[in-house]
């Protein structure tokens, strides 16, 4: 039967069909239905009320939760191989910040790069990059990077962008017209090669090279001396003597990270004989002379008198010479002797007299350095002087420096220049440089870009540069791309993207290599990726004849990040005496004169962006967030100048206003300025930071362009503040003068005090007993030792610990109040004269005392003490009350006073991008908590789990935190006191070792090891 | 004559001296239900009126006392809870 | 009266003339019977926008955070805790004069002890706003109490801030209870005066049955004695819990152990002048002239005066204790004060407090009153400045030079301060229309004769 009459029966009754109806009618009882009547009833029934109830429950529930965003969590549902959430992943690169291309491991969280430090096993840098390296990883996160190609500031897309790029170029190079490309110095072959590659498809392209700051003049007088460009590195840890002429290796010259290591090696206080003295004659009182045993002040263009006279005055000493000068040089160099120069410079002779005996007593284990900045003939001097000393056992050839190719100086930017404006250049390429930045004004590059009708900017973003361009072309961040680099002639080094291109960028050779196919179409992820290969293959791989093949050989060198080559080819050549032309005789240097720096963190410029490295204190000035005109305070007092008063700089057309700084150890009659400030276009954090002396760079100057001796400064009568971390006070006040020594802050002595004293760092110490019972501490207790020999204040620590530790950048308003965050700061302290200071160095953080002053001040218990000695936050309980900062005597605790993370005059930060680069290890802290310190808690209880995991007990060696990973020196150790043979137990123990404001008796648990100034005793 | 009758006096006085003797008096007289109404608390009075001294004092030392403790112990309590 | 002719065997009078009874309470309870004119709502709105203007800064404040403030990195407490201090120290004259100076029989403090103890529990509400705003994530202010939670948190006893909180509340409670029980036979009185319904049923709440019966004043006054007893220790507790959030620290400057007694002397000290300053208002005003007698001003005069010279003693005892004790960092601080960058407000303190009080000397300007009002003003400022100087010039220099840095007051920090006092001087213009401000039944019992004449104690 169908469905349709199917028919339903609820009784067997109903089924027979006999079914009484009245029955079904009442079917309840009489009386029972008589009131029921539905449209009486209250409309809302219980089940709708119950509804309503808990639906309200549920809202105002939801309503009163936590207040923070909830985002989307993604789980993996198929986890991608070789990624285990939870666990970083490290990958070996090369780093892009300067041209020494550092070897670096980056690590990776969930496929996000999270933070970047040295590879352990690379020859050059060891495991250690510098500041502006570790902070690089915020510009990969830039949100203001450029995003899109663009063509008349319209976006584009980049098939378009490559097929009418390729077409004009094509037209141009037909009509044989000039195609300008604009590099800085290109460290890697296989760009080279690239490059290359584009000069025949166009054969009438030229490509210049520039650098702001680079080693050419060094280069220069090498290759005159020697004949070849192969410019040696210097086996630092030798050198018993080292004389540093303006050259701040320890700073920022050649590889710093590595010439720190070398030189802090020779600072071992278990093995005091073995210390090496450092004499540094500088104009500015840089970092190196900052650890300078000897340090003599002198203006730039006087070195050149100076070391002739220093020549003369060893040659003329017997039997001093190594190598046979003739006595035509002879002559010429009696006519410079050392006291005249001394003299006229108001050298201090008794210093002087110290380096010549040293420097004669140590033929052969001293080194003498001429800065970058300094002129060739310098340069040549000092090579010649190193060769009579017979110091070129220190240069190391195996670690040369490959020579890549010439760099345009002033004049010849000046001729581009005019060959842009006669219009003989149709086309000017801006390969991931900002020229109009860096040119002086007066070269008016700009105005040239405009008689250009075809401008291409390849930049990370926009600058000053792309202002006239055609197309701007976003590239990748060195994260993001593949690459080589040979910088040092035994290591090959290579380069490989830790995550996929975060917007609609393409990395710069392979934006190159399409227009050289000629084809939009070619373009794919990993044309320079194969490219790249290839090129390793025909020039490493075949060469090195190994028996595994190309692939496995690739895939182990990309793990190791650098190959390691031979290449005997660099090597000393005999001195060409001939190089040496002594120039009539020593004049007077009165004018007033210039000296342009690099800056320590934002290189020339090109970091202007990152927060993180603007608001690092300079390592001498402590100022952040501007740069300034560094001058003596003797000679401001003559010119009656205030710190950031506005002075007009004049060097030849260019003049520039900027602040003045007092700072003590300058040179007289002398300023120095840092360039790299003063960014105009440039998205808001590094937009009008400082002020852009560019232009100052001494165009005239066939010797040096960083150095001008005919410069005029007017006061203008304007001022402007300048912040920095800590306050200075004239060096003249007794009342404040040398706390740091009186309070036992800072310990140091010379050597010879030392062998006589061993236990001088506890002199001042007190004897100390507590009423309360000692807390026990079983297992692991925490501590760290911090060897000031060692030290040279390069601030990496600070940098490393930002990253790892998520500190927000707070901008330089909050600076200007004292505000800002830094978990590690570097203290400086100066003693002596304002003209002749000395400065002691002191990383300071949270000391974790065993009896901390902050724990028991604390009303709610938010800050309390670890069984394992460790002093902690707990970041939710804490109200803000600020009574344990209060009560902290190292001042080392850092308050939100707003959230740091949207409040930042600066930058906003709160932004999609820019919270990626924060750690996941590490809490994000709120508005109104106080922070500090951790000791990196989170590598503790990683070492704690895999301990567990592999059942061994947990071993303080396993742990470091970022400080001691970044720091180059090797100044800080980290472990388990309690071990009785690990390193932070001796050094804990040593006698060197003391604790700062010991008479507290809160225990700290870091430990100081005195600093040993390596200086004769008489001047003590 | 079996059913009671409730007296009541009642005066009024102008001095304080006057209304202390008064009381005084009536007190002698051992009269029991009586009481001396004064706009402000007149020196004197109690010993005039033969009043007994007031508990109060005790029961404030006692609850003092104890509540002193219990906080006492309530905080020894929670510094252990903090130390272990 | 003149203090040569001073005989201590004699009862004199305090309240000037021989008031009739009646005449006292027309003259007490007449503010409150009368509608207030236009200069009252002048002031109270004077009041009430300098209120206005604090409680817009704190909204910022809440909104955007304590950054608002000067406070910086070494400098963590700023003005919050400054004015903290201060109005507690304010807090403190209302239960000395009427609880001290009760047990100690002094007849003088019946016609200004209920005024004062009003005065006590507005301060003391105005200092208690600080602590609870000047903390970064004051709506998390709750922590500071220990109540039983799922993570088994507790306070910490330690902390004297934690004592403070307990040592504030305590003191405002007791001196509330104590100023009501004062009130209750004056609610009595106006209970009996009003013809007004809803006033009538109000005062018969209030004055829970008074009857004036000698048997209510037997217990009355034995309450009275105990709370006094109750309150005496608190002056002095308070004061120096207050003093111990400074003195229990190990920062140079703070770590004091004159601290407990300096701090008291302090707060008597502004308390009076405080005190003092209204009263000479009010007085006028209700023309209080006979109640509130010259002779009481020139008492407090004397107080004030003697306070005086506790805290000046107490100045000079800090410096020699620091060259005493001969710890360096010690002396540093205290040489600081008074030459350092801050030397401005430690000499501004020292002139008010020490050196224009002493002019309390000379009889004529300890009873005249424009002198006298411009004095105690100059102290004021002086305490003011004194709890600046402990707090900031500490702070901005400890033991590293290297973290050394000086704070500045933001237009923030002054807005709250002006509107703590808009705060506490509104309630202070409620109180004087609402509650009778001068103690109706004690005053009354200290008229020439209102006691009995062979009074033999």
């Amino acid at each position: 039967m169908s469905e349709k009459n199917k028919k339903y029966w609820k009784s067997l009754n109903e089924l027979d069909g006999n079914v009484s109806t009245e029955v079904v009618k009442d079917e309840f009882m009489d009386g029972v239905t008589d009131e029921f009547n539905i449209s009486s009833m209250n409309g809302l029934s219980r089940r709708k009320f119950i509804g309503l109830l808990s639906a309200s429950t549920a809202i105002a529930a939801t309503a009163c939760s936590d207040y923070h965003d909830q985002k989307e969590i993604v789980p993996y549902t198929n986890r991608p191989e070789g990624v285990l959430p939870g666990k970083p992943n490290f990958y070996a690169s090369t780093c892009n910040g300067c041209g020494e291309a550092c070897g670096i491991l980056i690590k990776t969280r969930e496929g996000r790069p999270i933070k970047v430090d040295g590879n352990d096993e690379h020859p050059i840098n060891k495991g250690k990059i510098c500041a502006t390296g570790q902070s690089s990883i915020y510009n990969l996160f830039d949100p203001t990077r450029l995003q899109n190609p663009i063509k008349w500031k319209e976006e584009i897309d980049w098939s378009s962008v490559d097929s009418d790029i390729i077409k004009r170029l094509d037209s141009i190079s037909d009509s044989g017209k000039k195609i300008v490309i604009l590099t800085n110095p290109i460290n890697s072959p296989t760009e080279q090669k690239v490059l290359d590659e584009f000069k025949q498809r166009f054969p009438s392209t030229d490509i210049q090279t520039f650098d702001l700051f680079n080693n050419s003049n060094r280069k220069l007088g090498w290759y005159k001396s020697y004949g070849n460009a192969d410019v040696p590195s210097i086996k630092w840890d030798e050198a018993s003597i080292i004389l540093s002429l303006e050259g701040d290796f320890l700073g920022k010259e050649g590889n710093f990270i590595e010439n720190t290591r070398l030189f802090s090696s020779k600072r071992d206080f278990t093995n005091v004989d073995n210390f090496n003295r450092l004499y540094v004659v500088e104009a500015g009182l840089s970092l190196t002379g900052s650890n300078s045993d000897y340090r003599l002040r002198l203006k730039p263009e006087a070195q050149y008198d100076f070391v002739m006279a220093l020549l003369n005055e060893v040659i003329n000493k017997k039997g001093a010479s190594q190598i046979v000068v003739d006595s035509g040089v002879k002559s010429k160099l009696s006519k410079y002797s050392l006291d005249e120069i001394a003299s006229r410079n108001g050298l201090d002779s008794i210093k002087l007299n110290y380096l010549v005996e040293d420097l004669i007593a140590n033929k052969g284990k001293s080194i003498i350095y001429a800065g970058d900045v300094l002129p060739s003939d310098v340069h040549i001097a000092v090579n010649l002087l190193n060769e009579v000393l017979g110091n070129s056992e220190l240069y190391n050839f195996e670690t040369a420096y490959v020579d890549y190719g010439k760099q345009l100086d002033l004049k010849q930017i000046e001729e581009v220049i005019a060959s842009m404006n006669s219009g003989e250049v149709a086309a000017v390429i801006h390969y991931d440089v900002n020229p109009v930045f860096h040119f002086p004004k007066s070269l008016q590059y700009e105005e040239a870009l405009g008689n250009v009708n075809f401008v291409v900017s390849l930049v990370g973003e926009m600058n000053e540069s792309t202002s006239k361009d055609t197309y701007s072309l976003p590239i990748n961040h060195s994260f993001e791309s593949w690459g080589d680099a040979h910088v040092r002639r035994n290591v090959y080094s290579l380069r490989q993207p830790v995550i996929a291109p975060i917007y609609n960028t393409r990395q710069k050779e392979a934006i190159l290599l399409t227009w050289i196919l000629g084809s939009p179409k070619v373009y794919n992820e990993s044309l320079y990726h194969v490219y790249l290969m290839e090129n390793c293959r025909e020039s490493i791989h075949s060469k090195k004849k190994l028996a595994v093949d190309f692939n496995s050989f690739w895939n182990a060198a990309l793990h190791d990040g650098f190959i390691m080559v031979d290449d005997k080819s660099a090597n000393k050549k005999p001195f060409n005496i001939t190089s040496v032309e002594v120039k009539g005789s020593p004049k007077d240097h009165n004018g007033f004169s210039v000296l342009l720096a690099k800056d320590y963190f934002i290189g020339d410029g090109r970091f202007a962006n990152n927060g993180w490295l603007q608001e690092i204190p300079h390592p001498i000035s402590k100022v952040s967030w501007d740069n300034y005109a560094a001058i003596a305070p003797a000679t401001a007092n003559e010119k009656r100048l205030e710190n950031g008063d506005m002075i007009k700089v004049t060097v030849g057309d260019n003049s520039v206003e900027l602040p003045v700084m007092l700072q003590p150890g300058v040179a007289a009659n002398t300023i120095v300025i840092e360039l790299g400030y003063g960014r105009t276009v440039i998205s808001d954090v590094g937009k009008d930071v400082g002020h852009n002396a560019n232009s100052l760079l001494n165009v005239k100057s066939e010797n040096s362009r960083w150095i001008a001796s005919d410069a005029s400064i007017e006061v203008t009568g304007n001022s402007y503040e300048i912040f920095s971390t800590q306050e200075h006070h004239s060096l003249e006040d007794d009342f404040v003068k040398d706390l740091h020594l009186s309070r036992g802050i800072i310990q140091e002595a010379s050597l010879e005090e030392y062998s006589k004293n061993p236990e001088f760092a506890h002199d001042k110490d007190v004897e100390l007993f507590s009423i309360t019972g000692e807390h026990k501490y079983e297992g692991e207790k925490w501590a760290m030792a911090i060897d000031m020999n060692k030290c040279t204040s390069c601030s990496v620590c600070v940098a490393s610990c930002n990253v790892e530790n998520n500190i927000p950048v707070v901008g330089k308003d909050q600076v200007a109040v004292g505000r800002e965050m830094h978990w590690m700061r570097i203290d400086r302290y100066y003693s002596g004269s304002s003209e002749d200071p000395i400065v002691s160095n002191q990383p300071m953080l949270c000391q974790h005392c065993d009896d901390a002053p902050c724990e028991n001040v604390c009303p709610v218990n938010a800050t309390n003490h670890s069984p394992d000695g460790l002093n902690q936050m707990v970041y939710n309980r804490c109200v803000g009350t600020r009574y344990c900062a209060n009560n902290c005597s190292y001042k080392v605790r850092r308050f939100n006073f707003y959230d740091f993370r949207d409040h930042f005059e600066d930058g906003y930060y709160a932004n999609d991008v820019t919270p990626l680069v924060n750690n996941p290890e590490v809490t994000v802290r709120s508005r109104g908590v106080m922070e500090k310190c951790t000791f990196c808690v989170q590598k503790i209880s990683e070492e704690r789990e895999d301990a567990i995991r592999d059942g061994r007990a947990v071993s303080g060696d396993n742990v470091v935190p970022a400080c001691q990973q970044g720091c180059p020196a090797d100044a800080i150790v980290f472990g388990d006191s309690n071990d009785p043979d690990s390193k932070i137990a001796q050094y804990r123990k040593h006698q060197l070792g003391y604790d700062v404001l010991q008479n507290l008796n809160v225990k700290p648990n870091v430990t100081y090891i005195a600093k040993l100034r390596n200086i004769h005793s008489e001047d003590v | 004559m079996d059913e009671k009758i409730l007296y009541g006096y009642s005066g009024l006085f102008d001095t304080p001296d006057e209304i202390i003797e008064a009381a005084e008096k009536v007190a002698d007289s051992k009269y029991e239900n009586y009481d001396v109404h004064t706009p402000y608390p007149v020196h004197g009075m109690d010993s005039a009126m033969k009043l007994k001294p007031s508990r109060l004092p005790y029961v404030a030392l006692v609850v003092g006392l104890s509540s002193m403790l219990g906080m006492l112990a309530f905080m020894y309590w929670i510094t252990q809870q903090i130390i272990q | 009266m003149s203090s040569d002719t001073l005989d201590y065997t004699e009862e004199y009078s305090v309240i000037e003339g021989k008031p009739s009874l009646r005449s006292i309470d027309d003259v007490i309870s007449k503010p409150l019977d009368t509608k207030p004119d236009k200069k009252y709502y002048i002031a109270l709105a004077v009041t009430l926008s300098m209120m206005g203007i604090g409680g817009v800064a704190l909204l910022l404040t809440f909104y955007y955070g304590t950054g608002l403030w000067g406070n910086n990195n070494p400098v963590g407490w700023g003005l919050p805790i400054v004015n903290f201090v201060f109005w507690v120290g304010i807090g403190h004259a209302g239960t000395l004069i009427s609880a001290i100076l009760f047990l100690f029989r002094q007849k003088w403090r019946n016609g200004i002890a209920r005024f004062a103890e009003g005065m006590t529990i507005f301060a003391v509400m105005t200092a208690g706003i600080f602590p609870a705003i000047h903390t970064g994530r004051p709506w998390l202010d709750g922590y500071l109490f220990p109540y039983p939670n799922q993570h088994g948190l507790w306070v910490n006893f330690n902390s004297p801030l934690l004592w403070d909180v307990f040592a504030v509340s305590t003191y405002f409670t007791v001196s509330f209870i104590f100023w009501y029980v004062g009130l209750i036979p004056d609610f009595a009185i106006l209970r009996d005066r009003t013809k007004n319904k809803i006033k009538k049923t109000i005062y018969s709440i209030t004055s829970l049955g008074w009857r004036g019966s000698n048997r209510h004043w037997q217990h009355y006054e034995m309450v009275y004695l105990v709370l006094a007893g109750f309150a005496t220790p608190l002056v002095l507790s308070v004061h120096t819990i207050v003093s111990f959030d400074f003195a229990v620290s190990i920062l140079p400057g703070w770590h004091t152990t004159i601290f407990p007694p300096y701090f008291v002397a302090g707060a008597v000290f502004s308390g009076f002048a405080m005190v003092q300053n209204v009263l000479i208002f009010i007085r006028k005003i209700f023309n209080f002239e006979h109640i509130i007698t010259l002779d009481t001003m020139e008492k407090m005069n004397k107080v004030i005066l003697f306070t005086s010279m506790l805290v000046g003693y107490a100045y000079g005892m800090e410096f020699f204790i620091a060259w005493y004790s001969g710890v360096q960092i010690e002396q540093f601080t205290f040489v600081n004060r008074a030459l350092g960058p801050y030397a401005w407000a430690y000499w501004i303190m020292v002139t008010c407090n020490v050196l224009f009080p002493q002019l309390f000397w000379f009889k004529k300007i300890r009873r005249t009153i424009p002198y006298m009002f411009i004095i105690a003003v100059f102290v004021n400022v002086g305490m003011w400045f004194e709890r600046f100087v402990i707090t900031v010039t500490s702070l901005s220099r400890d033991y590293l030079p290297s973290s050394w840095a000086y704070f500045t007051p933001t237009i923030t920090d002054f807005a709250i301060l002006i509107g703590s006092f808009g705060f506490f001087f509104t309630f202070l213009l409620l109180f004087t229309k609402t509650l009778p401000v001068v103690s109706m039944a004690e005053v009354k019992a200290v008229v020439d004769g209102a006691q009995p004449s062979h009074e033999d104690h």
